[in-house]
């Protein structure tokens, strides 16, 4: 052992030279790896150290349009703190702007937890209490005023004191309705701003008194008010859809890097093939002297182990330090809130474990390879045979790659996709080295007259050519910048045409049955509004299924949205416009029989029910079973009237709904002029702007396309690299062949055109094959989300066949340049 | 033939400027055989490199069969080495990833000859090969390499065979063979030979000896 290492250590006299490709892959795929960890762990551990402040105690009880008996808040203050906070919608006037807002009433004990910070310094309470509101700045920018002006809500005119920049009890939001406004909810009662029928949820937060614990004070609460209407949330339970969604982007993240990680892989591999090459002499040399194939193996081993190390430790490093930059920059766009940077070990440390096990999965193979080599080299010199791989290194190289895919699955927090990208990796390789063989077959067996082209397709099978390489290297980094440019493409394409298309200008909610009538009768007398429909709605919540209490089910991830919270309902005797039936049939027209339901066909699956199984809703207090008849395929970003449970006439009818209603507003003027006019008329009906909540989508999906093209382009960047580094390998044997082609008269236009053919011919065969799977990727990415269809976009595949091209051509030159510039004699000479 | 007027060649080395030819001045006959031969470092493979357009003259005038090629493009060099001028090595200098008969071929592809794999293969059939086409370089022992490397350089019929020590790394009953096929060659196409060597017997063979030292023909 000593041994081995002194003479590895020898071998890192010559330096690292040999190295730069290997090292740049490595430091950039791990850095990119670091960086993805250290930021979603510093989010995770962020709304973990703050859970409590977030949900405003340690439990959350809500409330729709009622709040909490006497006897059931003394109940609560007896454990602790009590606050009660109180959110609503309303349209807020100033001068000609209106604006939908969510309002939001808070008590004198608000915040339980945590501070809020105001804009111009003072306490947020002392402002409330003088009688005013204060505003999220979104609020002053979108209509345009300063703080101390007055706005009105309903019939109330109140000044907006200040603006509050951080509430303690909120995770911002990409989307949201309206910016926040806040004020006492003793004033907006007195304002006539909580209105009896509107929707307004009230939360009682507790903060636990020291001594009690959560599970004393839950199971108090259960046995005292068992059949109390309000949805008990813990910490955990307000935790889970923001974890859920920076889990959610912590894999894609991470998927990207490891792309990164697995191209650079093919660079480490191609370095290693080709310092082992060099190698080869002192390798014969060595076992001339006497030393054993395995002794050999460990030197170069440690050589490696030497080499990497360090060079992941400075990528480990280097990502941490760009998540601290990061950080600060996605906290505007994630739904997080300040996030206090410190250097994250275990980030470093599985970048590094996933470094290294990289590099030994893609070198161990070259470096068995490379120790077989026969002294007799040392005689006859290299007979270009390709060296078999002993089983014990091949199994030694599988080990490493199991490892490798091992930590991947444990360290992820979807074991499916991040199964389902290593089989894809897995795939992709098979495809591109099959590609690769039939590529070399083909062109054996094309014929040319010209001789540069002869040989550029000579090149392509020649004993030593690295095809492959360019192949795998090029074509990983294409596909995945292909199926990133599909899914953005597509999202775009949803977000900017097909959303405008199918969405109405305005969602008009909270329209009392008084009301409906005359509201409805007013759109229809407007010659600017068209397409006017309109739906009763009744909250509940889904209490049951099959019989079984919801807490006691199964229920998918995905589906979990429909039952933790209470949702809206409606009933209908005829079938939806929107929404097509997927499954089983809609009841008559005239239907009076028992309840049956209508269900999102996702939600049915996600739930595990489908057609004649039972559903029972809790309304008001009321407990209505009801069997699916039907199921529905539903796309909510349609922005229209969707509901994923409709009942059947009957069922529901008696019970006091509030009516939506949506519209089509032939221009903005317009649309301008009615949202005042209905402002003024029924100051109860929120009206939502679809243009302004797509312009959000549009907004958020853009931040999300920079983050695809960002790991698009470190894959891209990595390929890059590899790629070089496939041409590199091969620099050597091209300025001997060139010179020597030269001599016997080939001209310098010789020699460009058929490096130009070589490398176009690779260059367009490979995007080809990542058009391809890209278009598969991208399919299973949009499946996965479920957000909208794959469509086929022709110009992110022509931009990445002629980027290939760009790309291929122009690193051969960088290479190759040498080349050129090489004088003949130096190869030449005998000396 | 060729004509070396007045021939410098100076090179920038690490610790300054150094003199490789200077003031060489020759005269090559049509057909005749002339051997070179100097001390190691002397200059003879650099003269050889001058005349094959391979390094480019400081100084002088090369003229070989009326081109002065010492003024001649890159490109137009290429051209007429490969119509012109053949060149065998003492390190062989095929192409590794190529056969035998590829490596022989590739002259004559660049001069766009339809036969060119045709020619290739009588070539190496006459110098004893025919059996050894399809081998790569690293398959053959030297002094087949070495064949084939002649039948390259003898492939497009050139005017002129510039050989640098061919028998310089072959044991000496090989190297004979390779000189007897030189030789043999010379006769049958009336190809000029200019031959570097350190043998006495092989510069013997030669119609004429001329010795560089320091740069200088003596």
């Amino acid at each position: 052992m000593k041994l081995m290492l002194t003479l590895a250590l020898r071998e890192l006299r010559g330096g690292v030279r040999d190295f730069r490709i290997f090292l740049s892959c490595l430091i950039i795929g791990v850095a990119v790896i670091s960086a993805v960890t250290s930021v979603s762990r510093h989010i995770a551990l962020g709304i973990k150290q703050e859970s409590r402040t977030l949900l405003g105690g340690d439990f959350e009880l809500s409330l729709i349009n009622q709040t909490a008996s006497a006897e059931q808040l003394d109940f609560l203050k007896t454990f602790g703190q009590v606050s009660l906070t109180a959110n609503m919608r309303s349209m807020a006037v100033y001068g000609d702007e209106v604006t939908l807002v969510e309002l939001k009433g808070v008590d004198e004990n608000y915040p339980l937890l945590g501070q809020a910070r105001m804009q111009h310094g003072k306490a947020l309470q002392a402002v409330l209490a003088t009688g005013a509101l204060v505003a999220e700045p979104a609020f002053f920018a979108r209509v345009q005023m300063k703080a101390g002006e007055a706005i009105q809500l309903a019939d109330a005119h109140l000044t907006v004191a200040d603006a509050i920049v951080h509430e303690p009890d909120t995770i911002a939001s990409p989307l949201s309705l309206g910016p926040r406004v806040m004020g006492r909810i003793d004033l907006l009662q007195k304002q006539g701003l909580m209105l009896p029928a509107g929707l307004t949820r009230f939360h009682y937060h507790i903060l636990l008194r020291d001594g009690v614990s959560a599970d004393d004070f839950q199971t108090a609460l259960a046995a005292r008010f068992a059949d109390a209407p309000w949805i008990v949330k813990t910490v955990n339970d307000n935790n889970r859809g923001v974890q859920d969604f920076i889990g959610r982007l912590q894999l894609f993240m991470t998927l990207a890097g490891l792309s990164s990680l697995l191209i650079g892989g093919i660079g480490i591999m191609n370095a290693a093939e080709t310092y082992l090459h060099k190698k080869s002499e002192s390798i014969a040399v060595f076992k001339t002297l006497g030393a054993g194939r395995n002794f050999v193996f460990g030197v170069y081993l440690l050589v490696l182990l030497f080499i990497s190390l360090p060079a992941a430790c400075v990528g480990a490093l280097a990502g941490s330090m760009v998540s601290g930059f990061a950080l600060p920059y996605l906290a505007q766009f994630l739904p997080v809130f300040d996030v206090h940077f410190s250097l994250d070990i275990m980030a470093m440390v599985l970048a590094v474990v996933f470094g290294l096990l990289t590099v030994f999965t893609f070198s161990i193979a070259a470096l068995g390879r490379g120790v077989e080599v026969r002294p007799a080299l040392l005689f006859r010199g290299a007979d270009g045979a390709r060296p078999r791989l002993p089983m014990g290194k091949l199994a030694v190289n599988m080990l490493c790659g199991v490892l490798l895919v091992g930590t991947l699955l444990l360290s992820s927090s979807d074991a499916m996709i991040a199964g389902a990208f290593i089989a894809a990796a897995f795939f992709s390789f098979v495809i591109f080295a099959i590609a690769t063989k039939f590529t070399q077959m083909a062109a054996r067996r094309v014929h040319f007259s010209a001789p540069w082209a002869r040989m550029a397709l000579a090149n392509l099978y020649r004993p030593g050519a690295h095809t492959l390489s360019i192949m795998l290297s090029t074509g990983i980094g294409l596909t995945v910048l292909i199926s990133l440019l599909l899914v953005e493409g597509n999202f775009q394409k949803e977000v900017k045409e097909t959303m405008p298309a199918l969405a109405p200008s305005l969602f008009l909610i909270d329209i009392q049955p008084q009301q409906k009538d005359a509201f409805l009768a007013m759109l229809a007398a407007d010659a600017s509004v068209s397409d006017v429909s309109s739906q009763p709605m009744i909250r509940g919540r889904i209490a049951k299924i099959n019989g079984v209490e919801v807490s006691n089910t199964r229920i998918a991830a995905d589906a979990k949205w429909a039952v933790e919270s209470d949702r809206g309902f409606t009933y209908s005797a005829t079938a939806p416009a929107n929404s097509p039936l997927a499954e089983g049939q809609w009841w008559p027209a005239d239907y009076h029989g028992k309840p049956l339901v209508s269900l999102d066909r996702k939600l049915a699956r996600g739930m595990g029910i489908g057609i004649g199984d039972r559903l029972t809703v809790n309304v008001l207090g009321r407990d209505i079973e009801m069997e699916i008849a039907n199921l529905r395929d539903i796309n909510y970003i349609s922005f229209q009237i969707n509901f994923a449970l409709i009942l059947s006439p009957g069922a529901i009818e008696d019970i006091p709904a509030t009516y939506i209603a949506t519209a089509r507003v032939s221009d903005a003027a317009h649309e301008a002029a009615l949202i005042r006019a209905i402002a003024k008329t029924t100051p109860n009906v929120s009206a939502v702007r679809i243009k302004d909540s797509i312009d959000q989508i549009t907004a958020m999906v853009s931040h999300i396309a920079f983050a695809l093209r960002l790991c698009a382009l470190v894959s891209l960047v990595s390929g890059v690299l590899v790629l070089a580094s496939a041409l590199a390998a091969t620099l050597d044997t091209r300025v001997y062949d060139m010179v020597v082609l030269k001599v016997l008269g080939a001209r310098k236009a010789d020699i460009i055109k058929m490096f130009m053919c070589e490398w176009l011919l690779l260059a367009g065969i490979t995007a080809l094959i990542a058009c391809v799977l890209g278009v598969g990727g991208a399919w299973l990415i949009l499946l996965r989300l479920d957000w909208v269809k794959l469509q086929l976009l022709p110009w992110p595949m022509i931009e990445t066949v002629l980027l290939a091209l760009a790309f291929v051509t122009l690193t051969g030159f960088v290479i190759h340049t040498r080349i050129f510039n090489t004088r003949a004699s130096s190869v030449l000479r005998n000396e | 033939m060729i004509t070396l007027d007045d021939v410098c060649l100076s090179l920038k080395g690490p610790r300054g400027q150094v003199d490789i030819l200077d003031h060489i001045c020759l005269q090559v006959n049509r057909g005749e055989r002339v051997s070179i031969m100097g001390p190691s470092g002397s200059g003879k493979t650099s003269m050889l490199m001058c005349m094959a357009g391979l390094e480019r003259v400081s100084a002088g005038r090369i003229i070989i069969d009326g081109q002065a090629v010492h003024a001649l493009s890159e490109d137009a060099m290429a051209v007429f080495r490969r119509d012109t001028i053949g060149i065998v090595f003492q390190n062989f200098h095929l192409i590794p990833t190529m056969t035998a008969l590829e490596n022989v071929a590739v002259p004559m592809e660049f001069a766009r000859r339809k036969d060119a794999h045709v020619a290739a293969k009588a070539a190496l059939d006459a110098v004893g090969l025919s059996h050894r086409m399809d081998h790569f370089p690293a398959q053959l022992s030297g002094g087949e390499q070495q064949r084939v490397a002649l039948a390259r350089a003898f492939a497009m019929r050139p005017k002129i065979l510039l050989a640098d020590e061919p028998t310089g790394n072959l044991d000496q009953e090989t190297g004979q063979q390779i000189v007897g096929l030189m030789m043999a060659m010379h006769r049958e196409f009336g190809t000029t030979l200019l031959l570097i060597t350190h043998d006495v017997s092989l510069a013997a063979q030669c119609d004429r000896m001329i010795t560089i030292r320091d740069g200088k023909l003596l």
